[in-house]
């Protein structure tokens, strides 16, 4: 071997030596940076740069962080992407972020990117995770400039938990608008039924007098000149006194059962108002045969209804009808027809017909239009009708040509699909 | 069953050179359209993964498939040294 040659190797290995001995310090952490040369001169490589507290920030920021290019291919991302897309980090570099979008997502997706390219956009939209979870995100990204790598700068925000608070919220509100409608509902009743109360406690202790006075005065008569008249004149008195008491007495039982309608009902169940029609006939027979009345009817619905209630309702508006009649003899026809997802019952007459400016009064208690002696009643007939067909959430009204006859009708609720299946099941079991 | 090629990437973050490898690779692998096991790590992120591959640069593509490694460090621009590192002279 020429001594140029021996040289030539004895250099190469000393720079061998140096290389791996740079390798070494670097392989063990003992070097600050590497100098690289180039066309045009050294450069300086640090190992823990400058950059080293932002790339900390990205790595441990709350939100999902990545670098994109101009094609959605992902350049870079951070650990927090990784997490919320359920995929290991080196399977996330390299990949196009739209491989994460839900097709339905895609067009809001091209749209964004195409956006953030130009001048920055914000989108949101689900991503679908590795584990099948879809993740509502914010998409915020930016260009750093024309030719700068990369293309895109990309923030993604997980919005899982205020998107599940705001459900909480809007499910609270939607809780709290109930609860108020409920409330001012429930006010309106009780300011309705307190009025009502008022009305009625006035009405009644007016009313209730007036045959305690004719009981009293001929008390008072029979009490002061008893033995001094004639048997004849006392019997009088007294078949009067006996007529005030049992009045009071017609009436205060009315009371009760107006009462009873609040306190004793029982829950709407379905009810055939068929055969509870027919129940309402055989109990006022007598009446019915005694004015030569026809009844008669057109097929009746099952409908939600206290079957007792239902009866005495009917009862009260076949009895009205029989009651107040004109010269012909009574002619009643009864009939139900579907309207707007509830039935419509009418009860049709031919009596005597009420005035139109009483439509409503003689829905309240004790209202009389005639005079007792003409028609007799406890005055609360069609006050306990409306109490019923209220606690069942339905309306009652007239319509009437005075000397023509009359027509009330109420409203009662279908039988639903739920209280039908309940009711079959009861039945079964 | 024919044995997937591993193609592994060692980068260092976004940086211009990172980035860039990563699109030529990205760009090469779709035009071959090739199932592959590809995994792009960032030794910022993991770098005790680099460990494994005896990594001292980043960017550097590591290749291997039935036995052979193949070795490609540095710039991942030029396309002939690239499809060298791949084994795809040939072709």
């Amino acid at each position: 071997m020429s001594e140029g040659l021996h040289r030539e190797l004895m250099r190469l290995r000393a720079r061998l030596a140096a290389a791996e001995q740079a390798l070494q310090a670097i392989r063990e952490g003992k070097a600050d940076a590497v100098v690289a040369g180039g066309p045009g001169g050294c450069r300086v490589f640090t190992l823990e740069g400058a950059d080293h507290p932002y790339r900390v920030f990205l790595e441990q920021m709350q939100e999902g962080a990545a670098a994109l290019d101009r094609h959605g291919a992902i350049l870079y991302a951070n650990q927090r992407l990784a997490a919320m897309l359920a995929t290991p980090l080196e399977k996330v570099i390299g990949r196009d972020l739209d491989s994460w979008v839900p097709a339905e997502a895609r067009p809001i997706f091209r749209e964004w990117l195409e956006g953030a390219l130009r001048e920055g956009a914000r989108a949101e939209l689900d991503l679908v995770a590795a584990d099948g979870r879809r993740v509502p995100v914010c998409l915020s990204g930016r260009s750093p400039g024309a030719g700068v790598a990369p293309a895109l700068c990309v923030v993604i925000t997980d919005l899982s938990e205020p998107r599940r608070r705001e459900q909480q919220l809007r499910r609270q509100t939607e809780l709290l608008a109930r609860a108020r409608a409920e409330l001012e509902r429930q006010a309106a009743e009780l300011s309705r039924s307190n009025a009502e109360l008022e009305q009625f406690a006035s009405v009644l202790a007016h009313d209730l007098r007036e045959p305690l006075r004719a009981v009293l005065n001929y008390a008072r008569l029979l009490a002061s000149r008893g033995l001094r008249q004639s048997e004849d004149r006392s019997q009088r008195y007294l078949a009067r006194v006996l007529g005030g008491a049992e009045r009071l007495d017609r009436m205060i039982e009315g009371l009760l059962e107006f009462s009873r309608v609040g306190t004793r009902g029982r829950p709407p169940q379905p009810t055939d108002a068929q055969a509870v029609f027919e129940q309402a006939c055989s109990d006022l027979r007598e009446l019915i045969e005694s004015a030569g009345a026809t009844v008669t009817h057109e097929p009746l619905p099952t409908v939600m209804a206290d079957e007792t209630q239902l009866l005495r309702l009917i009862e009260n508006l076949l009895a009205n009808a029989i009651k107040f009649r004109g010269a012909e003899p009574p002619r009643v026809h009864v009939r139900a027809e579907w309207r707007q997802g509830e039935w419509v019952f009418a009860v049709r007459d031919n009596g005597i017909g009420i005035d139109a400016r009483d439509y409503d009064r003689i829905f309240a208690p004790f209202q009389r239009l005639h005079r007792n002696a003409d028609y007799p009643g406890d005055g609360l007939g069609l006050a306990v009708a409306r109490r019923i067909v209220e606690r069942h959430g339905g309306r009652i009204w007239v319509e009437s040509q005075p000397g023509k006859g009359s027509t009330f009708f109420f409203t009662m609720p279908a039988v639903t699909d739920r209280a039908h299946e309940q009711a079959c099941g009861a039945r079964a079991g | 069953m024919r044995e997937r090629r591993l193609i592994r990437l060692y980068i260092s973050g976004a940086t211009p050179r990172s980035a860039a490898a990563v699109e030529a690779l990205k760009a090469l692998l779709d035009e071959l359209n090739e199932e592959c096991e590809l995994e792009i790590i960032d030794v910022y992120q993991q770098a005790g993964r680099a460990g494994q591959d005896d990594v001292l640069i980043t960017p550097t593509l590591i290749e291997k498939s039935h036995g052979t490694v193949r070795r490609l460090v540095g710039d991942l621009g030029d396309r002939r040294r690239l499809r060298a590192a791949l084994g795809l002279t040939g072709r």
